[in-house]
């Protein structure tokens, strides 16, 4: 590692502010993309069995 | 020569497949690699080889080629076809693009050296640049399947559209965010209307008006071709961020990464690897949200079906 400790890791010089924010929002943008993608996956064939059992009630009435 | 002496050959498709990319993959990174001569040679030398067996095999075995480039175009703009093969390529590449994103990132952040000008600050552009890299890419890409979605009306290129757009806008407000923050200690200022600076704030706003001209229209084709006429016409935009720097004074600097310079990239080594395994990373989480994004706007549209009551039963 180029720094000798974690404590020096996470000043970054006098830049740890600025390097740790830009990845803590940039990381958790690209994360909420990827689990808002697989979220709407799941929402998505939740809704076409929804109407799957909708209409197989509708043929037996 | 008939399609049976060839399956007699024994050839399986992953042959030719795994040997263009390695050749070209090999050319790329001779060119920005600034390793010694050396190793770049041997480096090349194997690429080449796996090139020059690609196209024996093309001049081998013509027909082979061509019915494979066939079957792929009817089987990728399939969308049942697409959706299988998809679900069978994304564990793979979420597999892939963890690895190199996870190991790219503690490389850049904790174990490369720090810049003699910027000290730890240059750090961010480990995300920066391949973000960056990927909103410009993810609109060509989109140009690509706007262009086939017009002339062809391939349901699946529209399909793509849509399913890229997000990621787009996603990396296009990371390149911004991640520049901004590094601007304020390198340049005393988070933001300026700089010609690099400002045509990237428009194609993120150009990636924004794609996703609102697919929710505004309420016909899936009529949104789709109007989303792909945007895609085509929003790519001279690319172009515009690509070469803003050239063209006019900016405060952004130049491109470091060369492909075609003489001089290769203006990188040391140590920085410049594990760049490249978050660009290549970046590139796999492209792979990953798109073919995820696709698989889900296919079981929609394709919701009368019965391989799609079969599929979510």
């Amino acid at each position: 590692m180029h720094f000798d400790s974690l404590a020096e890791l996470w000043q970054m010089g006098v830049h740890g502010p600025w390097v740790w924010s830009a990845y803590g929002i940039c990381v958790a943008l690209i994360a909420l993309n990827v689990v808002w993608a697989v979220h709407r996956g799941r929402r998505v064939r939740r809704d076409i069995r929804g109407l799957i059992r909708r209409q197989s009630l509708q043929e037996k009435q | 020569m008939s399609s049976d002496a060839v399956s007699r050959a024994g050839l399986p498709a992953h042959f030719f497949v795994v040997s263009l990319s390695t050749g070209l993959l090999a050319l790329v990174t001779w060119f920005i690699w600034s390793a010694p001569p050396v190793a770049r040679t041997v480096w090349l030398a194997g690429g080449w080889t796996a090139g020059v067996l690609f196209y024996y095999g093309a001049l081998r075995y013509p027909h082979w080629y061509w019915q494979t480039l066939e079957r792929w175009y009817h089987q990728l703009g399939s969308p049942p076809h697409f959706y299988r093969i998809a679900g069978l390529w994304l564990p793979w590449l979420v597999i892939i693009a963890t690895v190199l994103c996870v190991v790219g990132v503690v490389w850049g952040l904790a174990f490369a050296p720090p810049h003699h000008e910027q000290g730890n600050s240059y750090r961010i552009i480990y995300l920066h640049v391949p973000a960056s890299s990927a909103a410009l890419m993810a609109y060509v890409a989109m140009g690509v399947a706007g262009l086939v979605a017009l002339v062809w009306r391939l349901k699946m290129a529209e399909i793509a559209i849509k399913a890229i757009a997000p990621f787009g806008a996603v990396m296009a407000a990371v390149s911004l965010l991640s520049g901004a923050i590094w601007g304020r200690p390198t340049w005393g200022t988070y933001w300026i209307w700089d010609a690099r600076l400002t045509s990237m704030l428009i194609l993120f706003f150009m990636y924004l008006g794609v996703i609102a001209l697919q929710n505004a229209i309420r016909d899936p084709r009529q949104a789709g071709r109007a989303a792909a006429l945007l895609s085509v016409v929003g790519v001279i935009n690319v172009v515009i961020v690509r070469y803003s720097v050239d063209w006019w004074q900016s405060l952004h600097q130049g491109s470091s990464m060369s492909m075609f310079g003489t001089a290769g990239s203006a990188i040391h080594p140590s920085m410049l690897a594990p760049l490249l395994l978050c660009m290549f990373g970046t590139y796999f989480l492209f792979a990953v949200t798109v073919l995820v994004r696709a698989r889900t706007e296919i079981l929609w549209r394709e919701r009368k079906s019965a391989w799609v009551r079969e599929e979510v039963a």
